[in-house]
């Protein structure tokens, strides 16, 4: 449904080296470049590189995914504060849902989101896995099986 | 305002697979028509509602094909504002009524998505979200389900307070020959049904289907229906969830209810009868006191105790809602708008809300970043 190369090119730095905008009026940091403040419509934002790392918040694992992301399921989505003060909602991996706490430490890992059809472009994007070793004896996969197995 | 509602029809909604988009208008088109006092040649102004066509069928305006297939020939508009989309529509129709533009609307809300795969289905669900979000694979459930997990921390509901509001929507479905569902369900049934988007159900949700609904609206005259549409409210919110301070409760119904309850001079105490928008049994929890009914954490009393039940103090969704009617996105605000009609006007059977005066529909785009709220009333027929 969203195969498109321009778009995926477009969104691309945001995906994988996310920014984060702070409100000169409100000193509030959101996510994601923003020309209007979220909570005052003001435009006095300043963009800064977002914090690499935060805390778990919330989070949902789906069983019932897109078309899209079916062969992934299921997988956790997190509610993320970043150490910068902005809020995101982004996959949490290398983690199964019965092993998260509310307030546990990630930070942001680069993986392979999405693969635009058969022989299509692979879109990356920023994923947030524990920053400490809480879980079993896993160890994270490495970029080149993950490319292999078609996992997050 | 008064804007009366003349007419309300449409087609049960389901799995409607010998029905394409074209027979559903016409269906809903006749149904409402065969309820009305006059014909085609009667309404000046056709107000299309819908969600999906684009996505589902590749059709990006309904305009052409309601020409064609309804030979409608009068001023035609096509509204757009999510799954809340029939809500607007309604408005709109209203508003066009009030402003002197039109005499008389057809508001006519259609949405066939069933053809698609299932997995398309939550695609296009989750289209409704922020393009961040739906890049990432997030859902309108898994959304929904992250409101649910905080809603329940706050203010210690379990899955079975969330069971009772599909429980509750069934029994009234099953009093209702047009709705999907029209049998009972048991708590056990929906809070141990899969899970979809932890901590929710597949039983917490609404099953996205097929339907069309329609309304006629009118400017009130001499033999004019006493139902009338005497306030509108509309609100919005940041589309992602991250972004929004509050997440047990959707600040766009807030906007939406207070501006609806400013217009008509009415308070939340004096609804009789409410049709809201349960995309997922969270969402009718919350929608109890978003809309002013209960306090904030209080919903959960009210289930429990079964006052938002037929027969209770503040009957919500005794059409069975989305959960028990069927949800088809682009129809249903409509379809609720009707429900609302049909009780202030006591002709609702067996699910007829005892001595409906005032009513109100709530119906809500994605994960709640639009909102559209309107209140019913009748009005003493003078002599
Ligand atoms: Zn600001």
């Amino acid at each position: 449904m969203r195969d498109n190369v321009p778009d995926s090119w477009r969104r691309q730095s945001d995906h994988v080296i996310p920014v984060s905008s702070h409100c000169r009026h409100c000193r509030e940091t959101f996510i994601h470049e923003r020309h209007a403040c979220p909570r005052c419509g003001r435009g006095t934002m300043t963009v800064k590189p977002a914090s690499t790392a935060g805390v778990v918040e919330s989070w949902t694992e789906i069983f019932d995914p897109p078309e899209e992301f079916h062969r992934m399921r299921p997988y956790i989505i997190g509610l993320i504060r970043l150490d910068d003060g902005a809020r995101l909602s982004a996959p949490i991996v290398d983690v199964e849902s019965g092993m998260l706490v509310k307030g546990m430490r990630v930070e942001a890992v680069v993986r392979k989101v999405y693969v635009q059809g058969q022989d299509g472009l692979i879109e990356y994007g920023t994923k947030y896995r524990p920053s400490m070793k809480v879980i079993k004896e896993s160890k994270p996969p490495s970029g080149a099986s993950l490319a292999k197995s078609g996992k997050q | 305002m008064d804007v009366r509602v003349a007419a309300t029809g449409g087609v049960r909604y389901g799995e409607l697979w010998t029905l394409g988009i074209g027979d559903l208008m016409r269906a809903a088109a006749a149904d409402v028509l065969k309820n009305f006092d006059g014909d085609m040649k009667d309404i000046d102004t056709l107000v299309l509602s819908n969600c999906f066509a684009g996505r589902a069928l590749g059709i990006h305006t309904l305009i052409p094909l309601a020409y064609d297939e309804l030979g409608f020939r009068g001023r035609i508009f096509e509204v757009t504002g999510s799954d809340a989309t029939g809500g607007f529509a309604v408005q709109r129709a209203a508003i066009l009524i009030e402003s002197g533009v039109a005499q008389r609307v057809l508001v006519l809300g259609v949405e066939k998505i069933g053809d698609l795969l299932a997995s398309q289905v939550q695609s296009a669900l989750s289209s409704l979200l922020g393009s961040e979000q739906v890049f990432q694979g997030q859902t309108l459930a898994s959304d929904y389900a992250l409101m649910a997990r905080q809603y329940m921390e706050t203010y210690g509901v379990t899955l079975r307070d969330l069971a009772l509001i599909s429980v509750k929507n069934h029994a009234n479905a099953s009093l209702n020959p047009m709705a999907q569902f029209p049998f009972p369900l048991t708590v056990e049934q929906a809070a141990e049904s899969q899970e979809i988007a932890s901590p929710l159900r597949a039983l917490d949700a609404a099953s996205i289907c097929d339907g069309a609904s329609a309304l006629i609206l009118e400017k009130p005259g001499k033999n004019s229906s006493p139902v009338s549409i005497v306030g509108l409210g509309e609100g919005r919110d940041l589309p992602g969830l991250h972004d929004r301070k509050d997440l047990t409760s959707l600040a766009a119904t807030r906007e939406a209810a207070q501006m609806a309850y400013e217009a008509a001079g009415v308070s939340p105490q004096e609804i009789d009868v409410a049709e809201v928008h349960d995309v997922y049994s969270i969402a009718e929890l919350m929608a109890i006191e978003d809309l002013g009914f209960a306090r904030p954490g209080q919903a959960k009393t009210w289930v429990r105790k079964g006052r938002t039940a037929l027969g209770g103090d503040l009957p919500v969704n005794p059409s069975g809602g989305l959960k028990a009617c069927g949800h088809a996105p682009g129809a249903t605000g409509v379809r609720q708008a009707a429900e609302i009609a049909v009780q202030l006007s006591a002709s609702a059977g067996k699910r007829q809300v005892a001595d409906a005066s005032v009513g109100l529909s709530h119906s809500v785009g994605g994960n709640g970043s639009q909102c559209a709220v309107t209140i019913f009333r009748t009005i003493a027929i003078r002599g």
